[in-house]
């Protein structure tokens, strides 16, 4: 009993570092696209430098979770939709690290009236990350809570959404925007930082079902 | 020699209870590898032997009531054809109770040897076949309630609720043997207690009548089934009637142990004439219809859906025809026992 007392502990601290660590990815990337769009570009490259420090030891803890799961024959009824949950929650913070990677190589200037709409853009999908990582915490250990949190995500994925749809009019129907090209970089970032909150609602609505099969 | 030989019977029918009861305690841990499977052979095993030895006294003077087989060769025929019913049973893939088979063979017994059956005892017997289920139900329902308010209100960690459920499983476990060994030794080894051969000896220290030595030789057996068969039947058990979760596996056991123990324990029985309060009669109850009992419970608790009806009709079917096929099987066997191998099945 004291060996399965050790390896549930181990797995329930991997479990926590590894959404801590995506919990910081999501606040590091919300302050890196503050600063990008300042254009103070020093501090979003160590933000940036950060995220991708942050993803290292999320992948090297995700892999011991995803490992001790089978090896230490863990909740055996749950494993399967744990094991997809964080191979899913590998994939935010890969994805984060891709779009600042892509920032901090193509450099794209937004134009200034869409610079306030970007920073709301990336605020709505850094909280649908947060609520994500509170959803998946309450799926859990607070079975109840994960529907409000789940609500959450949903939620910033929605507003994350429209916005989107505002800045990809404006990109196209403003007269002072002609370069094609740039019009295509500026849509592609649009939808690359949406992504993130899309990602993250459809990690959600997998939580609500998991949690549904958790009730006993 | 002679003993030994009209023995094999009960020992064959203590086999099979434990490869297929044992089932029912640990199935759905050793099939959901909460608990491995070595372990739980070895708690069933060593419980069985406990309840069997200190507690299996009460239903089996319950069985003797019905009809007390008083010759060695009656016993083994009787043992044999109600072994005989459950090989066949299993075979055809029908859920069947060593309880009814035993009771199936006794009357069978009792109409070859003209010994009248107490009809007031049969249907006390017969009665548990009916309330037994319904109790393990009634005892699973509340169960269930507490320990799923208990769960969301204790926010416990996924991790940690796996850890304890491993242990109450294994607890759930030890104590389901227990009633197991008590209440259903009776089926194995009470057709033999008013022939038997042994006397009172003393045992690892402790001091014995002939029937417990013999209830150790039973319980023996019945490790025996559990230990070379019962994890075949372990791998598929839990995924028929209902799906259960390790949780929903612990309150199962802890349902159908309790209503065992409740048909078992003598001291109980006794607590409750003390003080005037109706008491359990002392009767062997089948664990897989307790087990039933309480995994409908579970599915009533949660609304009721998923149920398969027609499985359950299946196993219904293979309550009304266990004993009878057990009467007539031992009523035959009989026969050829007295005239053919022209050995004495009753005095």
């Amino acid at each position: 009993m004291q060996i399965i007392d050790n390896k549930s502990k181990e797995l329930l601290s991997h479990i926590d570092g590894s959404l801590n660590y995506l919990s910081t990815a999501s606040l590091h990337f919300r302050e890196a696209m503050q600063d990008y769009l300042g254009k103070r570009m020093d501090k979003f490259e160590e933000r940036r430098k950060e995220v991708n420090e942050l993803e290292r030891k999320a992948d090297d803890m995700l892999k011991e979770v995803k490992y001790e799961l089978y090896a230490y024959m863990l909740i055996p009824d749950t494993r399967g939709d744990v094991y997809k949950l964080m191979d899913d929650l590998d994939d935010v913070i890969d994805f984060i690290k891709d779009v600042l990677l892509e920032l901090s190589i193509e450099k794209p200037d937004f134009p200034d009236f869409l610079r306030e709409d970007y920073n709301r853009l990336s605020e709505y999908s850094a909280k649908a990350v947060s609520a994500l990582v509170k959803a998946v915490r309450a799926f859990f250990s607070q079975i109840k809570a994960v529907d409000d949190q789940v609500n959450k995500v949903i939620f910033y994925e929605k507003e994350a959404d429209k916005l989107e749809e505002a800045i990809r009019r404006q990109i196209f129907e403003n007269s002072e925007l002609t370069d094609l090209a740039l019009k295509t970089q500026y849509r592609r970032f649009t939808e690359r930082i949406t992504r993130i909150s899309d990602i993250s609602e459809d990690i959600a609505k997998n939580v609500l079902i998991y949690a549904i099969k958790r009730k006993i | 020699m002679d003993s030994i030989i009209f023995l094999s019977s009960g020992l064959f029918m203590g086999w099979s209870l434990g490869a297929n009861d044992a089932a029912n305690i640990f199935g759905t841990a050793v099939g959901t590898r909460m608990v491995r499977f070595r372990t739980a052979a070895a708690i069933c095993s060593v419980f069985v032997l406990i309840g069997a030895v200190f507690s299996g006294t009460g239903t089996t003077e319950g069985l003797g009531a019905l009809g007390a087989v008083n010759a060695l060769p009656g016993s083994f025929v009787v043992a044999f054809s109600a072994a005989l019913t459950v090989l066949w049973m299993t075979r055809a893939g029908l859920p069947v109770s060593t309880t009814q088979a035993i009771v199936g063979g006794i009357v069978g017994w009792n109409l070859f040897s003209g010994n009248p059956t107490d009809m007031t005892v049969l249907s006390r017997i017969v009665g548990t076949w009916i309330y037994g289920p319904i109790i393990a139900a009634v005892i699973a329902i509340p169960l269930y309630f507490l320990i799923k308010y208990l769960i969301e209100s204790s926010s416990l960690h996924m991790i940690r609720l796996d850890r304890y459920t491993r242990g109450g499983l294994i607890l759930a476990g030890a104590f389901g043997s227990f009633s197991l060994g008590a209440n259903n030794i009776a089926n194995v080894m009470g057709v033999f207690a008013p022939a038997a051969p042994f006397t009172g000896t003393s045992l690892f220290g402790l001091s014995v009548t002939g029937t417990q030595v013999l209830f150790f030789i039973g319980g023996l057996a019945i490790a025996s089934g559990v230990i070379t068969y019962s994890k075949r039947v372990m791998s598929t058990i839990g995924r028929n009637l209902y799906e259960l979760s390790p949780v929903t596996a612990f309150i199962v056991i802890v349902a159908t142990a309790l209503v065992l123990f409740l048909f078992a324990s003598e001291g109980l029985k006794e607590w409750l004439t003390v003080r005037g309060l109706p008491s359990f009669p002392l009767v062997p109850v089948s664990q897989s219809q307790a087990c039933v009992g309480a995994v409908l419970g579970i599915s009533i608790a949660k609304g009721g859906r998923n149920i398969n009806f027609r499985l359950l009709g299946k196993i219904a079917f293979g309550w009304l025809t266990t004993p009878v096929i057990a009467a007539l099987l031992g009523y035959v066997l009989l026969f050829f026992m007295q005239n053919v191998f022209m050995q004495p099945v009753y005095q």
